[in-house]
This record gives structure tokens, C-alpha cells and sequence, in this order.
């Protein structure tokens, strides 16, 4: 099973690290971005997918990490590599502090939050002249599509490594638990607080990297995109298609869709996303485990029967 | 020796008092049965010693050290174990992998981490089901991973939350030789049962919370024979379970 | 200068009523089913076409128009609860937030198909007017928005209270075991919630169409105010949408003033996640499971 599983991933690591020289300038695009979201996704995953915690919010490091690198590189003139370092960590520690509080929150009360903490975040960048303020921010024009192809590609292998990690470790276990349960955790002596805070770190960690290789990619960003909610909700469903909580679930889902939504335009170029929103309905109503279909999907926020909230008047 | 010490506490829900200045002690070693009718206040009493929900007022001393405002983590980890009334397994991992858990953040790694679970799943009979998957369990199978998982963090004191409840005859004789072996390796109890019998034979004392307050404390003989006791609860249920 | 102010926080109290309505609807389905629609939206601006093409086409009034769209929307939403959310909505909370998310997709892109992306707006005479009285301007959709959220909130709450239909939600709301032993039919008390509150989601969707331009992306943004104001007022109650949305539409109007527009967002998204935090559970003291 183990290596059954460790020949699959060397297959399809090769297979991609050899997609350029078989195909065409648009296809490698669209493998660009593949992995980009298989590198979102995965970053979702840790948060919403492990420890059961549903972000709605996690474009805001996507979005931070992008405007941060943007502002550094343009306004205090450093280097691109560097201006992005810093602002993945910085984005990285945010997801830590703002984990402390916004993690006691549960269930919809959680989702909800993070949703308001990325709109908080666009609202506050949009309204900063030194973020690029409503106007966005131009980077040179530096590298090659291919360039940036092997860069993504490298980012959700990254991503894919420090999933399989975690899940491989007792602080996978660890956050597992939490999933469970979170009251039987801290009584077996888990810092479910810390444990919780260092995930959505580890999340915002990877979505930073992504919005700062995205940045540089498109070499004009503006905040409208890169805190679009919708890129929260396709991390949230490709996690959910491939398999929530599994390491190549987010990489499935995310040629998944991807895959989809160029199949959606060959056939109709305006009715593509109507077809993927039906896509998803069907995936949803008869793949609801996702197609890894472990019992790891886990439980989300509810049992049956058992309301969190109720109709008082 | 005193290993426990609850003074005046109290629990408020809402304006509701659920617990009324509860003041006992456990003597280390000891097994302490505490008994009571449905909403006598038993679980809120574990809880807040546990440190899963803040007293009201009062102050809880385990080993000579406050434990209110600590947060269940930290009084986990201080040697103060609990199981759960329903039963509470990490259903995304496996039997293994729950005791496991409980075992690595108490601070064991290696050999000694993969003994200590081999040790407690043989303990509480669960070695041949190990690798199984939590959720797959039967109760009675989740409740003695539950204790397998409580005694990981190698305690010195354990609140069990009716473990034996939904137990068939047979396998409430194993649990009840089971609490005894625990009792021999000099672990303190306390132990919340409906079951009469469990509680008259294996309790040293016992407890009685009737509507949130204590209303009697000493051995199972004193406190069964106690008149207030049988009004409040026993004398019914106790007759029955003869 | 007074004066002004006084507009201004009048502004804000009648935008509460749209928000409001919308709310209700939203609130209703969350309480109940604790299912969180993403769809909400969509659903409202959907509505606001209909009004549209009911006025264009048919020449009829939008208020006119209102007990049809609610029909119509109750029927549809009875449909779709029964058919296909009642399939997922018991489970898990991911699954039910993945439906409705693809069926927000599926409305928005077919609006798109059949309106096109441009900005549209009911036109009625009476769409850009207003009421003057103690030389405030009323305008006079944002008026009839919130008398109308007044008189809904009191029906939904006399229907919750006083029907057996009523009952029987509010049953299923607190717990499903206990009802389905009552004897209620959980698939169809649910469908019957996301039925009603399909129509007063389509009536605030009117109202919406009547105040604002809309396209078929506006639909996002609309959900999102529900979810703010429903938190505001707190999770199933039926006066909880209007407390919510009057204290969400003087803020912003206060706030738009005073900080100007573009800080709008920042005071409701930052006051949103400021009270999450400070009351984890809930703003009512609820806790949430």
C-alpha cells in the first residue's frame, strides 16, 4: 500500500515535471495554475481538512502575500526573493495571532469569522496607499512561463511533503483529535489552542508562497483579485472532492477542477461555469466522501440530530 | 495523605445553581464512589475539576496545588485523568493511535511509547483490535479505550464518568476487576456509577449529591443505611439492584 | 448640521430593512436546518429579475408582483429542499455548504446566460422617490422595506408560535430525534423552511432590485450581509433580523460619513469579527456546538 502509493506520486510528479516538453504553451498555463490551487488547496486542507476547521478566510494570506511581496518590492526596492521571504513569514505569524482568538470559534461561528477577517483584510489593504490601495501594483516582467510552472510545481510538492508529514507525526494525530473532538483532546493533555494556532500558521505559511509566486507571475496584482472569496471556496471544494484530510486529496481535486473547467469550456465557453456548478452539485449528492473516500473525511461541524443552534422566538 | 481537595465550590448555569459549596477530600489511594439522581450536578462536579468549565466560586487543590482557571490541558497533564458519561473516542484515528496520543503528549517517545500502549491495550483487553479504526468500535470496546486513554497520562487521580454504563453482566465483572487492579497499582479514584453493586463493591466511601449539594460522605455501608439518602435516591434503585 | 445627521442615521435605519428581509430569510434556514446557504443571495437577485420581467414584459407592478415571486419561490424552494438539499442537510456541515455553493454557481451563471453581466434596475415611478415629513427625506422603497420587515417578522413569529406548521419547525428546529418521535416528518418540515423562506428571501430580493442596480454578481455580496446580520441579531430568532439590519445600516451610514465609503467594509467586517471574538459563543450567550 505504501509503496503502491510512493510509485503513484513518483509516476505523476515525473509525468508533470516532463508536461512541458509534450505540450503547448497553453496547456503549461493551465498546469500552472493546477498546481497553484493544488498548492491552496493543500494549504486549506491543514486548516479546514485535518483539524476540521472550515476556513472561509484563507485568501486573505493568499491576498497578503501577494500585496506585501508587491508593496516591499516596489516601495522600499528590495529584492523580489527577499520581499518575498519576508512576507510569507509575516503573513505566517498573523495566521498564529490571529489563530489565538478567531480558533475558539467553532463551527459556522468559525467559518463566518474567517470569512470577515478576508474581507476585513481586503477592506484595510484597499484603503492602504503603501499596499497598492485601489489601484494595485505593477512588478517587472521577469522569467518564463515555464519558469514559473517549475516554481509552482515545486510549491505543491512542498505542500504535499509538509502534509504528508504532519499527517505521518503525532501532531498530525494530534490535530486529528481536535477534529474528533476537542474536549477529549485537552484531556488528554493537548494544547488544543497551540496545536490549532500553529495549523492556520501552517496554512497561512502556504498561502503567502503562493500569493507571492502569483504576484510576480501575473506582475499585476490588485486586491479585488487576489482576495476574491471564490479562491477560498475552490480551495474548500477541490479539499472536499479529492478527500478532506487525505495528502493527495487537494492535488486530486485540483486537476479536477481544473480539468473540468477546461473540458466546461470546450464544450460551451459561456456556459463553463454553469456546468462546473452542476459538476460540483453532482460530485456533492453521489461522491460525498470525496473520491479518496477514506473514513478521514471526518464529521465536519455537526452530528445529526444534535443542533447547534435552534429556532427560540 | 490528601491528593484532592474540593472547598465551597459552586456552579452557576445561567443563574441556575447547579452545585452548592461542595467541600470533600480524596485521600491518595483511596476509591471514592459518588452517586446521586439524574441532574444531581455529578458530571458538572467532574467537569470543573477537570478543568473543562470554570467554578462558579470555590477553590479545587489537587496535590496541594489550585487548580481553578487552569485550563483542561494543564490539568491534564498535572496527572489528573478523565473519561467521559458519553463515551468520547478520537473517531479519525485508530485504537492504537488514541492511546498513543495520550501517551506521547504525557512525554513518551520511542520504545518506551510503543511498550506503554502495548501495556494499557493489554490491560484493557483490546490488544487484538489495535490497528482497528476508533469509529468501528462497540461501546463497551470504546469505553475501556477510553480508560485505556486516561491511564496514558499514567494519573494520579481518575474521575470516571460512568465507564460501566450499557455493560453487559460479563463484561461489568471485568471492568469491576479491572478498577481493582487499578486500585492495587495505588491509583486515587473517583468513580460516578448508577450501578449500586459496582459502587458497594469497590468504594472505600461514598459520595451522595442530591439537587447540587453534598448530603452525605462515608463509607458504602453508613451512607446506604443514611435515611436522607434513601428519600433522595438509594432506597428505590438500591432495592432493585440487590 | 444636526439636521444632517439626522438623515443620515434615518438612511441607515430604512437600509436596515432591506438588510433585514434578507436576513429573516437566511436566519430562518440557519436556525432550522442549521444549514448556511450560500445560494441566499443568488436567490434574491433571481427574484429581482423575475420583478423585472414581470414589470417589462407584463407591465406589472413589482409590489403587485410581490404574493406571485413569493409563490412561485416557496414552490421552488419547497422543490429543491425535498429533492436534493434534504439528501445532504442532516450530515456534514462541509457538504451542505459545498451544495449551495454549487447551486450559487449554477443561478449566478445562468443569470448570467439569460440577463447578461450588466447592471440592471427595476424602474418604477416611484423608484428614486421619497416621502418628506419633518423635512426628512422617506425614500419610498427603503420605507415600505422596513414597515414590510416589521409585518414580516411578526407574521413569522405569530406563524412559529401560534401554527401547528409553525410548531412543528420549531420542533425540529431544537432537535431532530425528539420530533421525528412526535411523529413529524423532518424531509418535509424542512422543505417547508426552506420553502417560506425562499419567498422572503424573493420578497427582500424585490425590494433590493427596486433600491439598487444589480447584476448577477451581486448575489455574493448579499449573502455575505445576511450572514453579518443574522449574526448581529443572533442565530433563530424572529426579531433578531431587524435588530441585526438596523444596526448594520446606521453603522455603515455613520461609518460611510464619518470614515468615508471605502471604510465601510472595514467597520462592518472588523466590528463582525470583533464581537465573534469577544462573545465566542454567539452574541446571546448561545454556545454553539
Amino acid at each position: 500500500m505504501k509503496n503502491k502509493s510512493l510509485i503513484i506520486a513518483v509516476l505523476a510528479l515525473l509525468c508533470a515535471f516532463l508536461l512541458p516538453l509534450l505540450t503547448n504553451d497553453y496547456i503549461v498555463q493551465v498546469a500552472t495554475e493546477i498546481a497553484m490551487y493544488a498548492a491552496l488547496a493543500a494549504g486549506w486542507n491543514l486548516i479546514g481538512g485535518i483539524t476540521g476547521y472550515p476556513s472561509f478566510g484563507n485568501v486573505a494570506f493568499f491576498g497578503l502575500g501577494a500585496m506585501l511581496a508587491g508593496a516591499f518590492s516596489v516601495n522600499w526596492h528590495w529584492p523580489y526573493w527577499l520581499a518575498g521571504i519576508v512576507a510569507v513569514l509575516l503573513t505566517g505569524v498573523l495566521g498564529f495571532i490571529l489563530g489565538l482568538p478567531i480558533l475558539r470559534l467553532k463551527g459556522h461561528y468559525f467559518s463566518i469569522a474567517t470569512l470577515a477577517l478576508a474581507e476585513a483584510t481586503l477592506a484595510i489593504v484597499t484603503n492602504l496607499q503603501f499596499l497598492g490601495g485601489g489601484k494595485g501594483t505593477s512588478l517587472p516582467l521577469i522569467g518564463s512561463p515555464l519558469l514559473f510552472y517549475y516554481i509552482m510545481l515545486a510549491i505543491a510538492c512542498l505542500s504535499a511533503l509538509i502534509t504528508y508529514l504532519i499527517v505521518h507525526s503525532q501532531y498530525g494525530n494530534t490535530l486529528l483529535a481536535i477534529k474528533s473532538d476537542e474536549s477529549a483532546a485537552q484531556a488528554v493533555g493537548i494544547n488544543t489552542v497551540l496545536a490549532k494556532s500553529t495549523a492556520f500558521a501552517l496554512s497561512a505559511f502556504l498561502g503567502s508562497m503562493v500569493g507571492v509566486v502569483y504576484a510576480i507571475w501575473q506582475s499585476y496584482i490588485d486586491p479585488p483579485t487576489v482576495f476574491e472569496p471564490g479562491i477560498t471556496v475552490l480551495m474548500l471544494v477541490m479539499t472536499m472532492i479529492g478527500g478532506a484530510g487525505t495528502v493527495a486529496g487537494p492535488i486530486i481535486g485540483a486537476l479536477i477542477i481544473g480539468i473540468m473547467t477546461q473540458l466546461a469550456m470546450a464544450v460551451s465557453q459561456n456556459a463553463s461555469s454553469l456546468i462546473l456548478g452542476l459538476a460540483i452539485i453532482v460530485v456533492v449528492l453521489f461522491l460525498p466522501q470525496g473520491i479518496l473516500g477514506s473514513h478521514r473525511s471526518g464529521k465536519g461541524g455537526k452530528r445529526p440530530g444534535k443542533h447547534s443552534f435552534s429556532w427560540r422566538g | 495523605m490528601t491528593i484532592l481537595q474540593v472547598e465551597n465550590l459552586s456552579k452557576d448555569f445561567g443563574g441556575l445553581r447547579v452545585l452548592e459549596n461542595i467541600t470533600f477530600s480524596l485521600a491518595a489511594g483511596s476509591v471514592v464512589g459518588l452517586i446521586g439522581p439524574n441532574g444531581a450536578g455529578k458530571s458538572t462536579l467532574v467537569n470543573l475539576i477537570a478543568g473543562a468549565d470554570r467554578p462558579t466560586g470555590g477553590e479545587i487543590l489537587f496535590a496541594s496545588r489550585r487548580l481553578a482557571g487552569l485550563p483542561a490541558w494543564r490539568v491534564a497533564r498535572l496527572g489528573l485523568a478523565r473519561t467521559f458519561q458519553i463515551t468520547r473516542v478520537f473517531t479519525d484515528l485508530s485504537l492504537g493511535d488514541n492511546i498513543r496520543l495520550a501517551a506521547w503528549t504525557r512525554g513518551l517517545r520511542g520504545k518506551g511509547l510503543e511498550a506503554e500502549v502495548r501495556r494499557l491495550a493489554d490491560l484493557t483487553e483490546l490488544s487484538d483490535k489495535i490497528a482497528k479504526p476508533s469509529r468501528d468500535l462497540t461501546l463497551a470496546d470504546q469505553k475501556r479505550l477510553q480508560l485505556a486513554r486516561a491511564l496514558a497520562l499514567k494519573p494520579k487521580l481518575l474521575l470516571l464518568d460512568e465507564v460501566m454504563a450499557g455493560l453487559n453482566p460479563s463484561e461489568l465483572d471485568r471492568a469491576i476487576q479491572l478498577l481493582a487492579k487499578l486500585r492495587n497499582e495505588g491509583i486515587t479514584m473517583l468513580v460516578i456509577e448508577h450501578l449500586m453493586r459496582v459502587i458497594m463493591n469497590i468504594s472505600d466511601r461514598v459520595l451522595v449529591l442530591h439537587q447540587g449539594s453534598l448530603i452525605a460522605d462515608g463509607p458504602p455501608a453508613e451512607v446506604v443505611a443514611s435515611s436522607q439518602v434513601q428519600e433522595a435516591y438509594l432506597g428505590r434503585r438500591y432495592v432493585q439492584n440487590r | 448640521m444636526m439636521h444632517l445627521w439626522l438623515q443620515i442615521i434615518l438612511n441607515g435605519l430604512l437600509q436596515g430593512g432591506i438588510l433585514g428581509i434578507s436576513a429573516l430569510a437566511f436566519s430562518l434556514q440557519w436556525g432550522v436546518m442549521n444549514l448556511i446557504n450560500l445560494a441566499h443571495g443568488s436567490f434574491q437577485i433571481l427574484a429581482a429579475y423575475l420583478a423585472l420581467v414581470l414589470l417589462q414584459r407584463l407591465g406589472l407592478d413589482p409590489f403587485l408582483a410581490m404574493p406571485l415571486v413569493f409563490l412561485i419561490f416557496f414552490a421552488g424552494g419547497y422543490l429543491l429542499q425535498f429533492g436534493i438539499i434534504n439528501r445532504v442537510v442532516s450530515g456534514n456541515l462541509f457538504m451542505t455548504l459545498l451544495l449551495t455553493y454549487g447551486l450559487d454557481f449554477v443561478l449566478a451563471n445562468s443569470m448570467i446566460l439569460l440577463f447578461t453581466a450588466d447592471y440592471k434596475s427595476v424602474n418604477t415611478s416611484y423608484a428614486n422617490s421619497s416621502w418628506h415629513l419633518l423635512g426628512l427625506q422617506f425614500p419610498i422603497v427603503r420605507t415600505l422595506a422596513l414597515v414590510f420587515l416589521l409585518i414580516l417578522s411578526l407574521l413569522l413569529w405569530l406563524f412559529l408560535e401560534y401554527t401547528r406548521a409553525g410548531r412543528a419547525i420549531r420542533a425540529t428546529s431544537m432537535s431532530t430525534e425528539p420530533a421525528r418521535l412526535m411523529g413529524l416528518r423532518i424531509p418535509k418540515v424542512y422543505a417547508l423552511t426552506f420553502g417560506l423562506s425562499s419567498g422572503l428571501a424573493a420578497v427582500g430580493g424585490i425590494f433590493y432590485g427596486l433600491s439598487n442596480a444589480f447584476s448577477p454578481a451581486a448575489g455574493g455580496p448579499l449573502t455575505v450581509g445576511a450572514f453579518v446580520v443574522t449574526i448581529l441579531g443572533g442565530v433563530g430568532t424572529s426579531w433578531g433580523p431587524l435588530v441585526g439590519g438596523i444596526i448594520l445600516g446606521v453603522l455603515d451610514a455613520v461609518g460611510s460619513v464619518i470614515l468615508g465609503p471605502t471604510y465601510v467594509n472595514v467597520i462592518t467586517f472588523g466590528l463582525l469579527l470583533l464581537i465573534l471574538i469577544l462573545r465566542p459563543n454567539g452574541i446571546l450567550g448561545r454556545a454553539a456546538a
